[in-house]
């Protein structure tokens, strides 16, 4: 199933970097004559109330869902990581702030926390990613923290300390390459649930603003039509579905790999 | 236990300090929040003075962070949008969010643990994979795009209405068709709010049971002859749906998260729908009223799930 999960994703993101030459039409391209059109042979997927491919504005859309889900957990593994080692690293005061500020963090309702500074700050999509990557990292802060509790008692940590290499070496080259594995596992399962919080953003009308297509802003135009053009909605949804799947597949995938004691879990 | 228990409370002081510190710095000092609205000419003055009502804008910094805690938990806090009491406005909403809620919680209690015990007793059969790739769906597709699909086959299906709390002509209804009608609007949204929990929770009931029976005493229950149903049931599901507590407590911010979609799917008038139109409509005491309740409970939720867990699990010992 995870190999399964990589396969697609690996499609996913040929989709997305050849969609130009994919696409049969341009995704902004507007024919009124031609609007909410069914599936058809000129247009796979039908077109939308302007009479746009929606087969081609789909292709482009997954430039958009894939950036969002890798750079807002890029963002979130990176400061996961950087208050996870020195939490764990420190110990003492500095890791009680910083694990009571992760316990703050998480009593928030992250997607309300998300969808309300969004707001405050307007939908642009590098804001999307820099917010959802800022309210998602304390999951990987705790886990990496953990890592280091463990690893920082290891004989090969006291020797690098007794031969006086400075914390920082200490770290992020000597510590930080051992707790990798979990991160790796998070890390996917986050782009899973990234690509469905911009979704969620979207549909509230709060994500990647039009004409730009997402998958998200396409099913969200089209549920006015939805009585009258089901390929509005059934088909962006089932791209999302798919996307999300192949990420949580491999997830969990990845997971039962490096660390067979949890094999079957979920 | 009492040591365990103080310091356990004054990290619950610390972290609601935080939630104060951290909702009041999102709301008056980020980029973008509402004193960055008093400098802006195309603000009226009557949401300017009611601002700085709100916010004491006019105060030292350090005082207009105590008005704010203090106009936050005593109830003082007015909604731009028509200056009524934020909690006030909460209060008309939640109780049907709770019982939009409690609706779903019981759909996925009553369904999940069965499925998952059973996917557990057959693991690899096909039912179980059939069941394991059903809870993959589940967790991966858009909860609003199954409420649309649902929406859709079931207007289709039945042509009768699905959106509100009830059918909005109802004059000639009688008491049993009012009541079949509320129920049916209930039906359809705690559904779709069902399937993500239903999902997940048969998967770790499922997990949680396939190392449980694996436990000696398992096969000691099996060995002297105890029914199946009464090992599976009686011995096993015990021990393997302790951990279930602890979820408890992280309920609450997924069930507001949840809610604001599908709230606004369903036209549903609950607290997930006031957050969304406060957010819309800029409304910033009502939206950081919520967000930092919600915190709040949360952080409550969590304690108590702490404490229960101790009490329910004798193995557990706090020192």
């Amino acid at each position: 199933m995870a190999v399964g999960g990589l396969a697609l994703i690996v499609v996913i993101f040929l989709i997305a970097g050849f969609a130009s030459l994919l696409a049969p039409y341009d995704p902004g391209k507007t024919e009124v004559s031609m609007k909410l059109k069914p599936p058809s042979s000129a247009h796979y997927l039908g077109t939308d109330q302007l009479g746009r491919d929606v087969f081609s504005r789909m292709l482009y859309g997954s430039r958009i869902s894939l950036s969002v889900g890798f750079v807002a957990v890029g963002i979130s593994i990176f400061i996961g990581i950087l208050v996870g080692a020195i939490a764990g690293y420190y110990g003492r005061w500095v890791d009680s702030i910083l694990m009571r500020f992760v316990d703050t963090m998480l009593c928030f309702p992250s997607f309300f926390l998300i969808l309300t500074i969004v707001a405050l700050l307007g939908p642009q999509i590098i804001n999307i990613m820099i917010i959802i990557g800022v309210t998602s990292w304390m999951g990987t802060a705790r886990f990496v923290r953990a890592e280091f509790l463990s690893l920082k008692e290891r004989d090969y940590v006291q020797a690098a300390r007794a031969l006086g290499v400075k914390d920082r070496r200490i770290i992020f080259r000597h510590i930080l390459p051992n707790a990798l594995a979990p991160v790796f596992v998070s890390a996917t399962l986050k782009v899973a649930s990234a690509i469905l919080i911009e979704a969620g953003l979207s549909f509230l009308g709060f994500g990647v603003q039009p004409p730009a297509p997402s998958w998200g802003n396409i099913l969200t135009e089209g549920r006015t039509y939805i009585f009258d053009a089901w390929w509005l909605t059934v088909f962006p949804g089932l791209a999302i579905l798919i996307t999300v799947l192949s990420f949580n597949l491999l997830g969990d995938g990845l997971r039962d790999a490096l660390d067979p004691r949890l094999r079957g879990k979920r | 236990m009492a040591k365990f228990f103080l310091r356990k409370l004054f990290q619950l002081f610390l972290t609601l300090v935080g939630i104060s510190v951290l909702s009041w710095v999102v709301i008056t000092q980020a980029p973008g929040s509402p004193i960055a609205l008093t400098m802006d000419p195309k603000v009226s003055p009557q949401i300017i003075e009611q601002m700085m009502k709100n916010y004491d804008l006019d105060k030292p910094i350090h005082q207009q962070y105590y008005l704010w805690l203090k106009k936050l938990f005593t109830g003082k806090l007015y909604s731009f949008k028509d200056g009524r009491p934020v909690l006030e406005k909460i209060n008309e909403r939640i109780w049907n969010t709770l019982l939009l809620n409690l609706v779903a919680t019981i759909i996925v209690f009553s369904l999940a643990i069965p499925l998952g015990v059973f996917s557990a007793k057959r693991q690899y059969s096909f039912l179980d994979n059939l069941g394991t790739f059903g809870a993959y769906l589940g967790i991966s597709a858009p909860g609003f795009w199954l409420a649309y699909l649902l929406i859709l086959g079931t207007v289709e299906l039945f042509g009768y209405p699905v959106l509100g709390m009830r059918s909005f002509v109802t004059e000639d209804f009688t008491t049993v068709e009012m009541v079949m009608d509320r129920i049916w609007h209930l039906m359809l949204p705690s559904i779709i709010l069902a399937i993500g929990g239903l999902a997940g929770l048969s998967r770790y009931t499922r997990s949680s049971m396939l190392e449980v029976v694996r436990q000696d005493y398992v096969r000691t229950a099996k060995a002297k002859g105890l029914p199946d149903d009464h090992v599976y049931y009686k011995h096993a599901l015990r021990n393997a749906l302790l951990p279930i507590i602890t979820i408890f407590g992280f309920l609450i911010p997924d069930l507001i998260g949840g809610s604001i979609i599908m709230e606004s799917v369903f036209a549903w008038p609950g607290i997930g729908r006031l957050s969304y139109q406060a957010v819309l409509a800029r409304d910033y005491p009502v939206v950081m009223t919520i967000l930092s309740i919600s915190a709040v409970l949360t952080l409550v939720g969590n304690f108590i799930a702490d404490i229960l867990y101790g009490i329910a699990d004798p193995r557990i010992r706090y020192g």
